[in-house]
């Protein structure tokens, strides 16, 4: 399991947020999704971004973004898993990470990623 | 006669003979008539898929390509259809007439009178499979049973030849004269299917005229994403399975082919499997584009006659199809100089 998977309730600098991982945590996800994403489309993606929506996504992205998704968080996604909303963008992908790593929702400090799918 | 069933209950059964029958005619991917009406993005994704060209001929039917490779392959084996004890037929994508029979159709064409007769199909490309089960069945069953011919007639069934965002359709006949034995081996199969995505790909018909039947992805998201991480684990444990009940590991398996649907088809097999097919499929599908059922056997004995599979090697045939269902055949070459 990753460092960022640890619900110890601190952050990377060490500092405890109300017993909860600080959105530095979250945030620092959707960068390495987002940053993951960018890379594999070849274009900017910003975290609300539906790139399936957009045409953008062909079955090796899928699994290319799969295969980040489980060795980056190391996470299994298994078949249950393979809900479509959970991947559309990198906030759900976060949100995702988190449920299968039992890391806490996105706390109130970040507003912007507290949205439902 | 008394079967003669493998210890992991597997009734192996071998391809004497193999033929396709491919018209003359050959259509270069760029020139397609319906690229012009496609939109910029189609367009742009069906140059990429890495089909060069493919075989067309409009005027024979699915009967007539399999028709070409049934009469190919009886005469390679020496056996005249009067004897074969089965004639299998992988269904057409489309039969040329309701309530017809294109079994029996071929049955008289070929004049195959005493063969058990009938249609297989119902899963896309993986029909193979379930043919060459029923073949195996009726071979243990019935130990006195001739050989058993199974035979397909690709042909796409609207006009265009494109299904956005998978192939490029080509005309083309296989047929495989099976036996108890033969320079092929088939040694044991397994096949999974989820009807959840059973209308994922369809053709509506009813409605409509024949110039405006169009293959369309129910979904596109649901094949790239869903299905394409759903065939990563299915595939991963029907291969992993197949090998293991044998007695294999990864390393026995001296090549892996596949169904030629694109490039980045086969790059994702190989990705998501650990795997690598062999470089004969990239070169059928630059050919021939997609013929359907009769992709993974064409595949198979194209390395077969290149030597790039020998005596002794063992070979699985990877089959997938947007149906959805899965299937993995491992095979073994023997001898060829036995084919006929």
């Amino acid at each position: 399991m990753s460092d960022r998977s640890v619900n110890d309730g601190s952050t990377d600098d060490g500092t405890v947020n109300g017993g909860t991982v600080s959105d530095g945590s979250s945030n620092e996800i959707i960068q390495e999704v987002t940053d993951f994403l960018t890379a594999a489309l070849r274009r900017p993606v910003g975290p609300d971004d539906d790139y399936f929506a957009l045409g953008l996504a062909d079955s090796l992205f899928a699994l290319e973004l799969v295969t980040f998704v489980e060795s980056r968080f190391s996470l299994t996604v298994e078949v249950e898993d393979l809900d479509l909303d959970s991947f559309r963008t990198a906030n759900r992908i976060t949100r995702f990470v988190q449920r299968k790593t039992g890391t806490p929702e996105f706390t109130e400090a970040s507003p912007e990623f507290t949205e439902t799918p | 006669m008394t079967p003669q069933v493998a210890e992991n209950g597997a009734f192996p059964v071998a391809v004497r003979s193999a033929a396709w029958y491919l018209p003359e005619r050959e259509l270069p991917v760029p020139g397609l008539p319906e690229l012009g009406s496609l939109g910029e993005s189609e367009r742009r994704t069906c140059l990429a898929l890495g089909v060069e060209t493919v075989r067309a001929d409009d005027g024979l039917s699915s009967a007539d390509l399999a028709e070409g490779a049934a009469r190919e392959a009886l005469e390679k084996a020496g056996v005249t259809a009067r004897d074969l004890g089965a004639l299998i037929v992988v269904e057409p994508r489309a039969p040329e007439t309701l309530l017809s029979s294109e079994a029996t159709r071929l049955q008289h064409l070929l004049g195959a009178d005493q063969a058990i007769t009938f249609t297989v199909g119902g899963l896309g490309c993986v029909s193979i499979t379930p043919a060459l089960m029923a073949a195996r069945g009726l071979m243990c069953a019935d130990g006195d049973l001739g050989d058993v011919l199974v035979v397909h007639g690709s042909k796409p069934v609207a006009t265009g030849r494109y299904r956005h965002p998978v192939t490029v359709n080509g005309d083309g006949g296989q047929a495989l004269l099976l036996s108890r034995r033969g320079p092929v081996r088939l040694l044991d199969i397994v096949q999974e299917t989820n009807g959840a995505h059973w209308d994922l790909f369809h053709v509506k018909y009813r409605d409509r005229p024949t110039d405006e039947w169009q293959e369309e992805c129910r979904d596109p998201s649901t094949y790239s994403f869903r299905l394409a991480m759903e065939t990563r684990g299915r595939m991963s444990a029907l291969l992993s399975g197949l090998l293991e009940r044998n007695g294999l590991k990864q390393g026995d398996v001296r090549g892996y082919v596949s169904q030629n649907l694109s490039m980045a088809g086969f790059t994702f097999s190989e990705e998501s499997l650990g795997i690598e097919i062999m470089s004969v499929c990239r070169e059928n599908l630059r050919r021939h584009g997609h013929l359907g059922p009769n992709d993974v056997f064409l595949n198979l004995y194209t390395a077969i006659e290149r030597g790039e599979l020998a005596e002794g090697d063992r070979a699985v045939l990877i089959n997938v199809s947007p149906v959805a269902a899965w299937s993995a055949l491992l095979a073994e070459i023997g001898p060829q100089e036995t084919a006929a």
